[in-house]
């Protein structure tokens, strides 16, 4: 008897770990960009970045705009639409003639799966390429923590176009600039709505845990609590979590006016239809992660009335926005999501200061975001970058928006 | 916590944990007779689900909705049953004889292919899942259960006791746990092994496949990852149950279910799949036979 039941205990128990040793093994080694093991300390040194460009005589080599995003995993369709979009920053510029008076341009985009140690990585092999001077970076606020210490020791500009999370530019360094407004203005602006605009009072949240999810709950429970509101009942969520059933009946017992989700369109997806089924009336309304159209293919009627706040709309009819929208629209045959419009907005950036520098170095460069971003229009509005590199809050920076007959528009009030 | 919240609970946890029982029985067959965990088990439970999902979508173009299902998932359990007759015969046949950890690092091996392999045919993200009950509901005092709940609990339910008395009624059933007891000793009985292992395998995928459907259409989601977590669900309820044991599987199916969503309610939804293995601690700690344990291991 002793024997069956250690040999059962060796069996399940060696089984276990060598999938855990794999699993733990595994994840970097899949990458097709994941460059050797060394690569982070041999960028150690800092490169002397003046290093002139050769001789005017000499063809250049072109510059590299670069993108750097979930590609595949479960933000895989949203980082997806932001790298189509800095694509076509990049075909709008190549068409034009390239950069500082002809010099040629070459695209990349590379995968970090939404993991932080891809995102050191590929941040490691990219210091290592001198046709790189900036870098689009990144969509997911953990790996790009994960990949602005690497950014900031090789003189890199960092451009993040999707990172939610508070301070992502103060932590991350001189180098790190972020075109998307911090995630706690969004906790603030669906607060205020709330509270001051319909008069609820009592929420109960639910949060991703990740430094997107907790940075904006942090902010939303201040945000909350300065009102005169008050939080009920509060859960986190896996990223990938489809049941959340529980959390649905514990919302459930303590009636909110309304549930705040600072989450992703998935778990949104998720959420909406178990609050259907379990009858849960309190109405949905959440962070920019919901604004996606896969949620209504996901979840149908369950996400009417669903509400965020986005940057823009497809049906806008600004010049700015609606020619951004046709000309994605003519390029991949789809519409734009909303992580599309601030990478776009980061690699037209990164092309205008390379013009504005004459592709002078990484450090001309940077010295040029951290002082001429100064109201910049682009498609999602007007962009002031204060002194630490962060997008100040501007008025009109939040649309909001709802699902209505199975397609996300401007709310009405 | 009011009654109605631990009600809930225990709804949901009855009707996900009987699913998990249907996984479960996947692991606990084949370790009954190969005696190796086939980590490839839940890629199968993955195949099956967009077997069904696709032809499902496909079918739904001519036929109403319940006739289409039932053919999507008549395909589905028949083309699991064929894929996992197939991994035993290319993947772990040719490691019999060899040490169980070959045959283990075999399944894993099968799983990431067949999962990453299924990422690159499909892409990554999540599908949704037309509702085969929309808006049915029954309201308890507070609580309320929905029509896909009823359902999952009864399919789920009405296979285990088919398949209980399949492996103790009919032939091949006493030829699979004749081979489960003795391998070798069955084999010199006149027992062509090869036909019990290959059925072990056709019905542990098969209704692995309809656990994933089942699983797929109460959450709306098919997506090319969700054989991972809910494989490794699957696992637990089968160890915890007893390995080897169908009623062990359906007992820790539907503990595991409990205890994940009781757990999740009363500390918080975040800890959900740390309850799961928490489980599998506690038992391999004080009862590592699972709770069905049996001094001779008679079914399978």
């Amino acid at each position: 008897m002793s024997g069956k039941r250690s040999s059962i205990i060796t069996v399940v128990l060696g089984s276990l770990l060598i999938l855990g040793l794999l699993l733990a093994g595994c994840g970097p080694a899949a990458t097709e960009e994941a460059p050797p093991a060394g690569a982070t300390k041999e960028v150690a040194p800092p490169e002397p970045t003046e290093e002139a460009p050769p001789p005017p005589e000499e063809v250049l080599e072109p510059i590299k705009l670069v993108f750097v995003g979930p590609l595949t995993g479960p933000d895989g369709v949203d980082g997806q639409g932001a790298a189509k979009a800095a694509e076509l920053a990049f075909m709008q510029a190549d068409a034009a003639g390239g950069v500082c008076g002809g010099r040629g341009l070459e695209f990349q985009a590379f995968d970090t799966k939404a993991d932080p140690k891809e995102g050191a990585n590929i941040a490691a092999l990219l210091c290592n390429d001198p046709a790189v001077f900036a870098v689009a970076a990144d969509y997911n606020s953990s790996v790009a923590l994960a990949e602005a210490p690497v950014f900031n020791e090789c003189g890199l500009t960092q451009v993040n176009y999707y990172a939610a999370a508070p301070e992502i530019p103060l932590k991350g360094g001189p180098y790190t600039f972020r075109v998307y407004p911090p995630g706690e203005n969004q906790s603030i602006y669906i607060a205020d709505w709330l509270i001051n605009g319909l008069g609820y009072t009592r929420f109960a949240a639910l949060y991703e845990n990740t430094d997107y999810g907790v940075g904006l709950y942090d902010a939303f429970v201040a945000e909350v609590e300065r009102l005169g509101g008050e939080i009920v009942a509060s859960e986190a969520v896996l990223k990938d979590q489809t049941d959340v059933s529980a959390i649905v009946a514990k919302f459930k017992a303590e009636d909110p006016d309304a549930v705040v989700g600072l989450i992703q369109y998935q778990v949104g997806a998720y959420w909406s239809m178990q609050a259907r089924d379990l009858v849960l009336d309190a109405p949905l309304y959440g962070s920019d992660g919901l604004f996606a159209p896969e949620i209504i293919n996901l979840a149908g009627d369950a996400v009417e009335g669903v509400r965020t706040v986005a940057a823009y709309t497809i049906e806008s009819t600004d010049p700015v926005i609606a020619s951004f929208v046709a000309a994605f629209n003519e390029a991949f045959g789809e519409n734009p999501n909303n992580p599309a419009g601030y990478a776009y907005d980061a690699v037209n950036f990164i092309i205008e200061g390379l013009n504005e520098t004459n592709c002078s170095g990484r450090d001309a460069l940077r010295d040029w975001f951290a002082t001429e971003m100064v109201d910049k229009r682009g498609v999602t509005g007007m962009i002031t970058l204060d002194e630490v590199g962060e997008r100040v809050f501007a008025p009109g920076m939040y649309l909001p928006v709802e699902v209505r007959d199975g397609q996300w528009v401007e709310v009405i009030e | 916590m009011s009654f109605d919240f631990i009600l809930q609970q225990v709804i949901s946890g009855v009707a996900i944990g009987m699913a998990y029982a249907l996984i479960a029985i996947g692991y606990s067959m084949v370790y009954g007779i190969l005696k190796f965990i086939n980590f490839g088990h839940g890629a199968v439970y993955m195949v099956g689900t967009y077997v069904a999902y696709f032809s499902w979508r496909y079918l739904l173009n001519y036929l109403p909705l319940w006739p289409s299902f039932l053919i999507a998932v008549l395909l589905s359990i028949v083309g699991s049953a064929i894929f996992g007759v197939l991994m035993e015969k290319v993947a772990y046949k040719p490691t019999r004889g060899r040490s169980r950890l070959t045959t283990f690092m075999s399944s894993v091996g099968v799983s990431l292919l067949v999962t990453y392999g299924m990422e690159f045919l499909v892409g990554p993200e999540p599908r949704p899942v037309p509702a085969l009950f929309p808006g049915m509901r029954i309201e308890i005092g507070g609580a309320i259960i929905t029509g896909m709940q009823i359902f999952m609990f009864c399919i789920a339910l009405v296979m285990l006791i088919l398949l209980q008395w399949f492996v103790l009624h009919t032939r091949i059933g006493k030829a699979m746990r004749a081979t489960s007891e003795d391998m070798g000793a069955a084999y010199l009985m006149g027992i062509n092994i090869d036909v019990p292992i290959s059925a072990t395998f056709a019905i542990g995928s098969g209704l692995g496949a309809m656990a994933g459907i089942l699983i797929g259409i109460y959450y709306s989601a098919v997506y090319p990852t969700m054989g991972w977590i809910a494989g490794i669900k699957g696992f637990i309820a089968a160890v915890t149950g007893g390995i080897g044991s169908i009623p062990g599987a359906m007992l820790g199916g539907l503990l595991l279910g409990l205890g994940e969503n009781l757990g999740a309610g009363f500390l918080s939804s975040g800890y959900r799949d740390a309850i799961a293995f928490t489980v599998l601690i506690l038992v391999m700690l004080f009862r590592p036979t699972g709770i069905f344990a049996r001094e001779q291991r008679t079914s399978l």
